[in-house]
């Protein structure tokens, strides 16, 4: 695809801030330099919040063209980086929304991380692949709550589902993660009510 | 801004929720993309249009706008003129000097110096902004890492309205930087009022 970034070696690497104001100026390949710098925490997002990686493809693309055309609107009132990742989620939330009929499709493997040149015990990618394994829905209400910060009312109105709905699956989802990170016997919490795992009830 | 379930008090999953808002700004280890994933937005960003700055502008518009701005200018001129050469000053209740009005930063962090850095010696308020979770969002989307240490948190008043201000680490060890929020800052939306750096004393 050809070099990329007006910032050769040895000169000093500009800030994204700068990056997106160059690009804003209509300097060529500023908002690429930007997306590359970027792109595998936004594909990251698209994934963790699609059914399948084409959807997740589809929707970088569609979120990319979207922060290239309204980048002059952004006002720098949070970081360049979080501002691309929002545009990302969204993207993928709403496409979520607009599917809601379709079936859930197979989950995600762990073949997202067949790039790894070794494997890797690092709590990110461990909670990566916890994560992965969690269904759709569930899985895109918790990382638009809790990775994302987005308020229970926002993202139930991105995807177009009750707050109480929204409220269910990120508590599924957490005690989900919970569990196959093996959380509630590290922290010695004797949470074992968990939806997999109900007690034994005595009936005598 | 009720973002938990009854499961908050679990430590277990509040593990989980601070793994994951780490998760959301730990770019180094996210995963390698599919080279055809980043070719395919690579090729669909080069086939946009770049943005311009306006180089030929139209010529009837551009004469007009000059003309009002001249305009402008002009009649700013006059009226300050006109203002100026008034017999009576206006009176002004009396007060302080300049000489003992310290303003050494702008006027948009609505404190003065020596309050905000009395907050560094005291326990940190933070007011809306008390769930650590919410809390490390909100600083996500001001650009700072996960685990960043806030020195100092205090709710007020921001041209009547709620928000918070909290101190964060400065480029130097000699400043912190003083960041004004609404009430709901998160991730996705800051809400930043205010930002300055302030020189420790």
């Amino acid at each position: 695809m050809g070099t990329f970034g007006a910032a050769g070696e040895g000169e000093e690497q500009r800030t994204d801030s700068e990056l997106l104001a160059a690009h804003v100026a209509g300097e060529q390949y500023a908002f690429e330099e930007l997306f590359r710098r970027h792109h595998r925490q936004l594909y990251r997002l698209a994934q963790l919040t699609s059914r399948n990686p084409d959807d997740a493809a589809d929707a970088l693309q569609d979120a990319m063209l979207s922060a290239h055309r309204t980048a002059p609107a952004f006002r720098h009132d949070a970081a360049v980086s979080s501002w691309l990742y929002r545009i990302v989620v969204n993207a993928c939330l709403d496409r979520l929304r607009r599917n809601k009929t379709r079936p859930t499709t197979t989950l995600l493997d762990d073949t997202c991380h067949s790039g790894d040149p070794m494997p890797r015990v690092d709590t990110a990618i461990v909670v990566e692949r916890a994560l992965m394994r969690l269904p759709v829905e569930q899985r895109a209400a918790v990382v638009a709550v809790d990775m994302q910060g987005y308020s229970v009312v926002e993202t139930a109105r991105m995807l177009g589902i009750a707050e109480g709905t929204v409220k269910s699956r990120c508590s599924r989802a957490r005690r989900k993660l919970a569990q196959s990170l093996d959380y509630f016997a590290m922290e010695g919490t004797a949470a074992a009510s968990s939806s997999s795992n109900p007690p034994v009830m005595d009936t005598g | 801004m009720d973002n938990g379930t009854e499961d908050d008090l679990d430590p277990a999953v509040e593990r989980v929720r601070r793994d994951l808002a780490a998760l959301g700004a730990d770019e180094d280890s996210a995963p390698d993309v599919p080279p055809e994933v980043t070719a395919r937005v690579i090729t669909a960003l080069r086939a946009e249009p770049a943005h311009t700055v306006r180089t030929t502008p139209l010529r009837r518009l551009q004469v007009i706008g000059l003309v009002v701005g001249l305009g402008a200018v002009v009649a700013g001129a006059i009226v300050g003129v006109t203002m100026l050469g008034r017999p009576e000053a206006p009176r002004f209740p009396v007060g302080p000097t300049a000489e003992k009005i310290t303003v050494d930063r702008p006027a948009a962090i609505p404190l003065p110096d020596p309050q905000v850095i009395a907050l560094l010696s005291q326990a940190p308020d933070y007011g809306p902004l008390a769930d650590p979770q919410r809390r490390g969002s909100c600083l996500g989307g001001l650009g700072y890492p996960p685990g960043t240490t806030v020195l100092g948190a205090q709710p007020l008043d921001m041209h009547g309205q709620p928000a918070v201000l909290m101190l964060l680490p400065g480029e130097t060890p000699e400043t912190v930087v003083a960041v004004v929020v609404e009430p709901g800052c998160n991730g996705a939306h800051t809400g930043l009022l205010a930002k300055s750096s302030v020189t420790r004393t």
